[in-house]
């Protein structure tokens, strides 16, 4: 069991310590996701057909912190304890094939990284750091890998320091979520501060008791809990970090998306029962998660639109639909379903910005507006797009059912639907079908095919979420996971949640052949005016924000604090100069001693006593 | 001789429990190890300022004489450590000597369980500091003397149970510092050094009245620890004496708004000056909220609680903003340095156990931060030849030894997972949340602030494009690579294993495990505290 967590992490300071060249840590690295594959299959494999998880813990801390108060307050235990269910098993699965997948597609779309030792090494730690976040049982010991994961996350996406954009989307990569993981921890600490307890196995027959958090204190923390998935799954309005991020390398960006969307579907799953146990008397975290999945579904992949980058609108539109995948959360029943839908939409986002990655450093832009004859120039990385938009899409109808709560839960479902597939083949058919321009620099005629490390493993991982989609569709499939009934959605939902996606592909090739030239000039108005936009807003954060503190302390440290400093100052000196003067030795002693007797007298009678 | 024999015959009957050890328990077994520790740096100070030394001759042997004298003391706080009675929260390795009896003054020193991390810790920074201080050329003899002063100084105060006795080593060791920092420090260091005596006064005098007060309102008849906490005081006494420590600590810790000193004597102190100061010298001021406030003055204590949290909270927030706006990056070093200090203060002003618990690990593995990164700050300004960051620039090429360890100090402080600081901090804000939601959540947006202008330092300092009119730079000498790395390395060691390691799970080899010895005494002392107790 230790295999699948310390091997990897051994291999990480092996990584960090002991390699200097490209092909060694490459290679290295390669053992990672290997090693913990052996533990993760033998223990999928004993555990195939049987209900009961396989569990293991070590006892890290356990504290009596004290003798008196209450019972629950006396202890402080966290055993790192690792659970390996049936969900968690696909889970880790697909970060495994993530990280295969982004280790060999690295192996020559990431030649051109700096210090290759740190970048194998950081993608190893996101790896070990995911795998300790869906397995472990404690929400103390998960924080411990989610933090991990996040120094790894930011750390890998500023890889590139020299590169002044990639270091600007990286510290944005820094500050976004990490308000995000501040909503983690708050809620983490205030659960702690009602039961005294974070082991989620004793955490969470408590919830239903009468002693710990009142329906508000649970509420808070629920809503608190999702906050920490949503930020680092990018939705609205936690996008920015992931938009932004695709300044870096496709290989980087691609794992940290991925692999986040696996550790906030674990984390969803793990603290599930809180929001529901809260929703008996308090309906507002799962409002919350519903509406800001729907909110997120709908909004980023009309953002995937404005922009040229196509790595960025790719990103926006794979959020947007993960977000639907989220929207199953908040529905009774489809939790698990929707756990492993988030995994599969993982996969294909990771393939959507490899391809992405591909294509890019094939035609020498990231803008789609200058990518073109991709079908005929580099096939391979080209059809990893819809293949990966089939996997991204194909099993929401599935997770989504047909008992929907509200009718606007259809029309998140619909539009979300609708618009990523609208906004994912815009970026297709531009550069599948468009006109690949001449550039300064660039000659058309240059462009080849990816080579087969770089080209097939998109499309490897896009296929295998096409295969979880398809698995979905059978109710067996699901409730392998949950051990509960499931139905098949009614005929009429299930042509409404294929059709949606369908019309919204088909859309866009209707823009692409009607309007191209008047399509291009609205896009690029669009994007200009996005430009424009986050520009005021980040001008208005910084005078708004930023300044006024900084003027504030500027008045602080240089006028109030050291004028007065310089008082005090002067005052020292003055008194340090009484030393240099010519003073009689026997009066000044003998007065200190009087003011030292009368001070001690006055303060203490007990003396004379 | 007859001194001596006087003092085992004094000393010789423990009043402490035998300590207890699962491992090499009797290595050493004497009864005056505290004085040991104390006054063995004194008395070398003291061989140092007589020996002769023509011509600066023997400067190198001075270096050597501070080095080992540091280091034995750091294997006697190891083993005073490894020896420490878990499962007792009375004062262990205690000596107990009249020396005022009119006035109730008794030279009673002893150790628990939040002592002896924190000697530990003092023993480790002063053997850093010596290592640091290696390329002292000028006055070699007097810069040493001073330092062994500072460690003697920090030890009485750390061991000291008679308040009077704490007062008189809390003040002895602002001297020296200061003078090391007036000595031997860069441009600004006068005006640090007057900053530095004056804070440093203002805390003396406020120590010296609550010392003065306890001493009064309990009857006026004994300084000792034990005595002065069971002293029934009324809320109104309770709340002037907390303030007074308060006042104290902010002085020392620091606290904003009382930091002025904190900024310069940081900036302009030798490295090793800087780092002995941010290591331990600073930790005392937390030491000082829970030996005297905490541990004696409940009710003032939870009444001012709130007040202090706000401090704590203000600290932090105050040094992230102070950070963004610095182009120097010795005083970036210098803030930083001020945030474990709030994090500990929060801690303490959380009034649960875990709290307490997270605030004393905290001190140590703040103080391991604090050193590092000031200690790291002034090795990259010194290796890059200037402090000033608009002219720095992709250093990281050119000292990437010293850009992974100025990373790691980064990470240390804001408390990344795998360091000790994280598990500290994580106590801290879980046991903190209960009474002090407000202060945690704005300390936690301080945290995130800092972690922006971390990225912003490294991108800018180290991983950016090159400069060209930055003056040539070189990478950390071996001996620079030591003592920041040990510092590294005793944040992994308590980070990874904080219970200790264990064989079989259960079996503890040569570390009893930093926590368990911490939570020893800080069990006990906030039994009275938990949530929910009446």
């Amino acid at each position: 069991m230790p295999l699948i967590l310390v091997a990897p992490l051994i291999v990480f300071a092996m990584l960090a310590l002991g390699v200097r060249t490209r092909r060694a840590a490459a290679n290295l690295a390669q053992l990672a996701p290997l090693s913990a594959l052996v533990g993760v299959g033998l223990a999928t494999w004993a555990r195939l057909q049987k209900p009961e998880p396989y569990d293991g813990s070590y006892e890290w801390l356990n504290i009596g912190t004290a003798f008196s108060g209450p019972a629950q307050f006396q202890t402080y235990i966290v055993d790192i304890g690792i659970r390996i269910t049936h969900l968690t098993s696909i889970l880790m699965l697909c970060a495994l094939a993530i990280s295969f997948a982004v280790l060999a597609w690295s192996r020559v779309g990431a030649r051109g990284e700096p210090s290759p030792a740190r970048y194998y090494a950081l993608l190893t730690l996101l790896l070990t750091s995911t795998l300790g976040v869906v397995a472990s049982t404690d929400l103390s010991v998960l924080y411990v890998f989610w933090g991990a994961a996040a120094a790894a996350s930011y750390l890998l996406l500023s890889n590139s320091w020299a590169d002044e954009a990639s270091t600007l989307g990286a510290r944005l990569a820094l500050a976004v979520p990490f308000g995000s993981d501040l909503a983690l921890l708050a809620g983490i600490a205030l659960l702690y501060s009602r039961y005294g307890q974070l082991n989620l196995d004793q955490l969470i027959p408590q919830l239903h008791g009468v002693a710990g958090a009142g329906p508000k204190a649970l509420a808070t923390a629920g809503i608190l809990l999702f906050a920490g998935a949503a930020g680092r799954l990018g939705l609205f309005p936690f996008h920015g970090w992931l938009t932004r991020a695709s300044t870096a390398s496709a290989g980087a960006h691609a794992a940290v998306q991925g692999l986040w969307a696996l550790m906030a579907a674990g984390l969803l799953y793990k603290v599930l029962p809180i929001l529901a146990a809260s929703n008996t008397v308090n309906p507002w975290p799962l409002r919350v998660v519903a509406v800001t999945a729907a909110v997120s579904a709908v909004a980023l992949p009309l953002l995937g639109l404005a922009g040229m980058d196509g790595q960025r609108a790719l990103t926006a539109a794979g959020i947007g639909v993960s977000a639907l995948a989220v929207l199953g959360f908040a529905r009774p029943l489809a939790v698990a379903p929707a756990a492993v839908l988030l995994a599969a939409t993982a996969l294909a986002r990771v393939g959507l910005i490899l391809a992405a990655g591909s294509l890019a450093a094939g035609m020498r832009s990231p803008l789609v507006s200058e990518m073109g004859e991709g079908l005929r120039r580099m096939p391979l990385s080209l059809l990893a797009l819809p293949l990966a938009a089939a996997g991204l899409a194909g099993a929401v109808g599935a997770v989504a059912g047909d008992k929907l709560l509200h009718w606007w839960w259809v029309a998140a479902y619909a539009l979300g639907l609708g618009l990523g597939m609208l906004a994912l083949f815009r970026v297709y058919f531009l550069a599948a079908h468009g006109p690949l321009p001449r550039r300064r620099g660039f000659d058309p005629n240059r462009v080849r095919a990816a080579p087969n490390e770089v080209a097939v493993p998109p499309l490897l991982l896009a296929a295998i979420a096409v295969l979880i989609s398809i698995a979905l569709y059978s109710t067996r499939f699901q409730g392998y996971f949950d051990r509960l009934p499931h139905q098949r959605p009614a005929f009429a939902f299930l042509a409404l949640w294929v059709g949606a996606p369908l019309a919204g592909a088909l859309l866009a090739a209707g823009l692409f052949l009607a309007a191209r030239a008047l399509g291009g000039r609205l896009t690029a108005g669009a994007a200009f005016a996005w430009e424009g936009g986050s520009g005021l807003a980040r001008r208005a954060l910084d005078r708004g924000l930023v300044a006024p503190f900084t003027a504030l302390i500027a008045l602080l440290e240089d006028r109030a604090l050291a004028g007065g400093e310089s008082r005090l100052g002067r005052a020292v000196g003055d008194g340090a100069r009484i030393l240099h003067r010519r003073v009689p030795l026997l009066p000044v002693a003998l007065g200190v001693a009087v003011v030292v007797v009368v001070v001690a007298g006055l303060a203490a009678p007990g003396v004379y006593r | 001789m007859n001194h001596l024999l006087y003092l085992l015959a004094v000393t010789t009957p423990s009043p402490s429990p035998s300590p207890v050890s699962p491992f090499g328990p009797t290595i050493i077994h004497f009864n005056f190890l505290l004085s040991t520790l104390i006054w063995t740096p004194v008395l070398m100070a003291a061989v140092l300022a007589l020996l002769p030394n023509p011509r600066g001759r023997y400067d190198r042997t001075f270096f050597q004489i501070a080095f080992w004298t540091n280091a034995s003391l750091l294997f006697l706080c190891l083993v005073a450590y490894n020896q420490a009675n878990l499962f007792s929260s009375a004062a262990q390795y205690e000596e107990n000597l009249p020396w005022l009896p009119a006035l109730g003054i008794q030279y009673h020193l002893g150790v628990d369980g939040i002592t002896i991390p924190l000697l530990l810790l003092g023993s480790l920074i002063g053997v850093v500091s010596v290592l640091a201080s290696s390329a002292i050329r000028e006055r070699v003899r007097e810069y040493f003397v001073l330092l062994l002063l500072v460690v003697g100084s920090v030890n009485g105060v750390l061991c000291a149970r008679d308040l009077f006795v704490l007062v008189l080593f809390w003040a002895g060791g602002i001297l020296p510092i200061a003078l090391l920092v007036a000595g031997w420090g860069g441009p600004g260091r006068r005006a640090a050094a007057g900053r530095f005596l004056a804070y440093g006064a203002v805390g003396t005098f406020a120590l010296l009245a609550v010392a003065l007060v306890l001493y009064a309102a309990t009857g006026g008849i004994s300084f000792d620890f034990d005595f002065l906490a069971h002293g029934l005081l009324n809320n109104r006494l309770q709340v002037v004496i907390a303030i007074l420590v308060v006042v104290a600590a902010a002085t020392r810790l620091p606290l904003v708004p009382l930091h002025g000193w904190a900024r310069d004597l940081y900036a302009e102190a030798t490295p090793g000056v800087a780092m002995l100061v941010a290591g331990i010298g600073a930790r005392l001021g937390g030491y000082l909220l829970i030996r005297i406030l905490v541990v004696g003055q409940h009710n003032g204590a939870s009444l001012i609680a709130p007040f202090l949290a706000a401090l704590a909270a203000a600290t932090v927030l105050y040094a992230a903003f102070a950070i963004l706006r610095s182009r120097d990056l010795r005083r970036f070093g210098a803030y930083a340095a001020l945030v474990p200090g709030g994090v500990a203060a929060l801690g303490i002003s959380g009034m649960t156990s875990l709290a307490l618990l997270g605030a004393t690990f905290q001190l140590v593995a703040g103080g391991l931060a604090a050193a590092l990164v000031v200690g790291a700050t002034a090795t990259i300004a010194e290796r890059a030849q200037t402090r000033d960051v608009e002219v720095m620039g992709g250093l990281a090429p050119r000292m990437p030894k010293l850009s992974w360890l100025f990373v790691l100090a980064g990470f240390a402080v804001l408390g990344v997972p795998g360091f000790a600081s994280f598990i500290a901090e994580a106590m801290t804000l879980f046991g903190s949340f209960h009474n002090q939601p407000g202060a945690v959540f704005v300390l936690s947006l301080g945290l995130g602030l800092l972690a922006v202008a971390f990225a912003f330092f490294y991108q800018r300092v180290l991983f950016g494009s090159p400069r060209p009119d930055s003056p040539g730079a070189s990478d950390a000498s071996l001996g620079e690579m030591w003592y920041l790395g040990l510092l590294v390395a005793m944040l992994f060691w308590w980070g990874v294993l904080p219970g200790g390691p264990k064989l079989g799970g259960s079996v503890t080899l040569f570390d009893q495990g930093i926590v368990n010895v911490i939570n020893n005494s800080s069990a006990d002392i906030m039994s009275g505290y938990s949530p929910g107790a009446s």
